[in-house]
């Protein structure tokens, strides 16, 4: 089709020799907001190729692409590069997940039936087994897919029957483009951003909800919202509200019960999964069973009695709550009708809590919610959002330019900290996260240099590439993607030497600690041209470890900015050399020698040193002028004393010599007088 | 003890004071000798007491730490008187002969000339020797401010302290 010489021009490079075709779009493949299009390899016409583009505001998984990149199971989508690439459609850079192409059609579309003719033994082979597989080596491999759901599981090109593929996971957030339904109630009600990272435990669950979209033949579910669904899946479990009266095959209900459990401790793991398949009769746990209170509860006019159904209701209403909290027909309830004891003991602790902020309603009926029903997700001021899934939601709030103050007080509130109480984690994960908390809230208190709400998001959210307004343009998460994207900004003209603002420091704050410390007493100088030094330093870092050749635009705009750097030597001479030496480094682009010559600490040692013998002599020669400038200003006097000394040694010179003639000449016999 | 050693101790820290004027040991020695000398050889003490009145003046007229002018007239005051207590011991060393010389107005006219020499040479010596260093004084000051503004040239305002370039 296309060789390397006639390639349209409106195709994308993509590495070496791969193009994407931006007029042909494969919309099978999309995950949520990330568009695929097909690509082509010009060396070979027989590569054909998925590109999946992946905006920032997607958050795409760029981190994770080793680890599945490391999933050798055929099951999975094969990824053969990723990257970013410079979209021209959007004029801004993208990252693109390049998979081998050659899949059929997807399972289910998306709210459609199957159209699948597969026997129970076939459903085993080519998709529940496949399935088993891919979740035994993501577990093998630490890894977690996070898009699961049918629309995004293919049959094979080869035909129908051979095992499914499933989709691409990298290109969105965790979670964010699949449908609540797709989630248990701990995680459904949550922003498509805020489900938190994604598990093993909610990709099994995903599969089991998959299955029954594949089984089933009708859609008893329709018309329910995503509320009406998860109430359900409170009240009746799952399982149950998934299967409702659908008649499915006998033998996949077991698998069903346990892949659905609403526990995520109590659901199937890869084991007793592959125990199924040998056919060993394994019996799910049961649910655990809801506490009904003895009376009802009013609260919106509508009569409670549940506790967990409440605390889903409680945000819609927050004035209520604090009037029926202070009118204590709450407490009661709790307390009496329900008799719970570890509630009682939540609810308790969840009012002490809220008198922290007594006048935030909002506040106590988060706190409440938590303390009624700790599996459900935080409900606060409008959001919902998992304890892990808060540094998604910033990031995309960052990218949407939303407010950022209402996460500053969620995190000053220690709502995470709570909410992460109710998710049965083990005790180094929730000290784990604590400590993540702890960190965030610290640097929340310094108004430093990559401190702040922004180094917030970068903690919380490891997969978030640097967000920074000024790079919005470009797809920054590695030291090429910076280096790059500033050596572009500098070639267009009107950027400044000083490159880092507050999110690029943060960003490295977070991924390399020790760059950023060995540069942040400078970078927090109130000096210009200390700034402009820790930048330098910063970006020549990134150089050398991006291993990139020559970066003459940056290396240019430092040398307009660097003046008053070379005063770092006080050495006029030195400053030339020094001067000559960064302005031959720069003509190069190279950066680390522009910034060694800067920081070449023996030199500086060195200048030092004989600055301070120089200043030493100068002052010595002060003080000398000083007292000369007292002495001299009496000509009259100024030498007076050493001439009467000098007069006395000639006078008493001249004296012996004539009294030495006055001997001779009366030894002699001669007389003078 | 520890008192004893206190006392002791503050007594060796009081700094020793010099005592002023009057003479030593050896000076009230010498001063003896001197008188007697005067006495043994009274023609020659008389000849020299008129013959150094100049110097005796400019002891005493002089300010305290000018004795070096003092000095210089005493040192030409004595070569002046020397031919003449040659004389005088040539003569008979008695005070007939040292009257005889002392009445002889072409003595004292040389006497005194030889002191008003030596002032002379005092006021000479003196005006060329401190001329001579004031010179010297404003070449050093020239090639002090000249040294400076190298080291400033090298090396910059800040060097002085007072201003700072690096700002």
């Amino acid at each position: 089709m296309a060789s390397g010489s006639n390639i349209d021009p409106s195709h994308i490079k993509f590495g070496k020799s791969v193009y994407i075709n931006p007029k042909i779009r494969l919309p099978q493949f999309d995950n949520g907001d990330s568009l695929a299009y097909q690509a082509y390899d010009s060396q070979n016409k027989e590569g054909k190729f998925i590109a999946i583009i992946a905006g920032v505001e997607n958050i795409p998984r760029w981190n994770a692409v080793a680890a599945y990149a490391g999933l050798a199971d055929t099951s999975f989508m094969r990824l053969v590069g990723s990257g970013v690439v410079n979209w021209s459609l959007e004029n801004k850079q993208k990252y693109v997940f390049m998979y081998s192409g050659g899949l059929g059609k997807c399972l289910v579309e998306e709210g459609g039936f199957s159209e699948h003719h597969w026997r129970h033994p076939d459903i085993v082979e080519y998709f529940i087994q496949p399935m088993a597989r891919m979740f035994k080596e993501m577990s093998d491999k630490n890894f977690a897919h996070g898009s699961i759901c049918p629309s995004n599981i293919y049959y094979s090109g080869g035909g129908a029957n051979s095992p499914v593929i499933l989709g691409d996971g990298l290109s969105a957030c965790a979670g964010s483009t699949q449908d609540a339904l797709f989630f248990p109630p701990s995680k459904a009600l949550a922003h498509p951003m805020g489900r938190g990272i994604a598990s093993l435990e909610d990709d099994i669950y995903a599969f089991g909800v998959s299955l029954v979209l594949f089984l089933r033949k009708g859609n008893h579910l329709n018309g329910l919202s995503n509320e009406d669904i998860v109430r359900r899946k409170i009240d009746i479990g799952s399982y149950a509200t998934l299967i409702g009266q659908e008649r499915f095959p006998a033998s996949f209900l077991d698998l069903l019960r346990g892949v659905l459990h609403d526990c995520s401790s109590s659901r199937w793991g890869v084991d007793e999964f592959f125990s199924w398949l040998d056919g060993t009769r394994l019996s799910p746990e049961p649910l655990t069973k809801k506490k009904k209170a003895n009376r009802s509860i009013d609260f919106c006019g509508k009569k409670y009695l549940y506790a967990e159904f409440l605390a889903l209701d409680l945000h819609k209403n927050p004035n209520e709550l604090s009037s029926i909290i202070e009118n204590g027909s709450l407490g009661k309830w709790v307390e009496r009708s329900v008799d719970d004891t570890p509630m009682t003991e939540r609810y308790i602790k969840a009012l002490e809590r809220s008198l922290a902020d007594s006048d935030n309603k909002d506040y106590l009926a988060a706190q409440i919610a938590i303390a009624l029903n700790p599996s459900l997700p935080l409900h606060y001021k409008g959001k919902c959002f998992t304890y892990d899934g808060l540094g998604s939601m910033m990031a995309k709030t960052i990218c949407d330019g939303g407010d950022m103050g209402y996460y500053k007080s969620v995190l000053n509130l220690s709502l995470p900290d709570q909410a992460l109480a109710g998710a049965g984690l083990p005790q180094n994960e929730v000290l784990a996260n604590l400590k993540q908390f702890d960190t965030c809230r610290s640097v929340l208190r310094m108004n430093n240099m990559g401190y702040g709400i922004e180094r917030c998001v970068y903690i919380l959210c490891d997969s978030a590439p640097c967000l920074s307004p000024k790079l919005e343009q470009y797809f920054i998460n590695s030291d090429s993607s910076v280096i790059m994207a500033f050596e572009d900004m500098c070639k267009r003209g009107g950027q400044i030497a000083l490159m880092i603002d507050q999110h690029l420091a943060a960003f490295y704050y977070v991924a390399y600690p020790n760059i950023m410390g060995s540069i942040a007493y400078d970078l927090n100088s109130p000096e210009k041209d200390s700034k402009i030094a820790a930048n330098l330093r910063f970006m020549a870092g990134l150089q050398k470890r991006a291993r990139i050749n020559s970066v003459p635009a940056i290396a240019r705009v430092f040398l307009e900015s660097l003046s008053g750097v070379y005063k770092a030597f006080n050495n006029k001479e030195m400053q030339k050399v020094i001067k000559s030496g960064v302005e031959e480094a720069a003509k190069d682009g190279d950066l680390p020698a522009m910034a060694a010559l800067l920081d070449d600490k023996t030199s500086l040692a060195r200048d030092k040193k004989a600055f301070q013998i120089a200043s030493a002599e100068y002052r010595m020669l002060e003080d000398e002028y000083n007292q000369y400038n007292i002495k001299l200003a009496n000509k009259k006097t100024y030498g007076v004393v050493s001439g009467h000394d000098a007069a006395a040694v000639v006078s008493w010179l001249a004296a012996t010599i004539i009294t030495v003639i006055v001997i001779l000449a009366f030894i002699s016999g001669n007389r003078i007088f | 003890m520890a008192d004893k050693k206190e006392k002791k101790a503050k007594k060796s820290k009081k700094p020793k004071v010099k005592k002023k004027g009057g003479f030593g040991f050896k000076g009230r020695l010498f001063f003896i000798a001197l008188v007697l000398m005067s006495i043994t050889f009274l023609p020659t003490t008389m000849l020299l007491f008129f013959g150094m009145l100049p110097s005796l003046v400019a002891f005493f007229v002089n300010a305290r730490g000018m004795s070096a002018r003092a000095s210089t007239i005493s040192a030409m005051n004595l070569a002046g008187c020397v031919p003449f207590v040659f004389k005088l011991w040539d003569t008979g060393n008695d005070f007939e002969a040292s009257i005889d010389i002392l009445t002889n107005t072409q003595t004292l006219m040389v006497i005194y000339t030889a002191a008003a020499f030596g002032y002379m040479i005092d006021w000479v010596v003196t005006g060329l020797v401190s001329s001579y260093m004031y010179q010297k004084g404003v070449l050093r000051m020239k090639a002090i401010r000249k040294r400076q503004e190298v080291l400033v040239g090298l090396w910059g305002e800040g060097l002085s302290g007072t201003r700072n370039d690096k700002s």
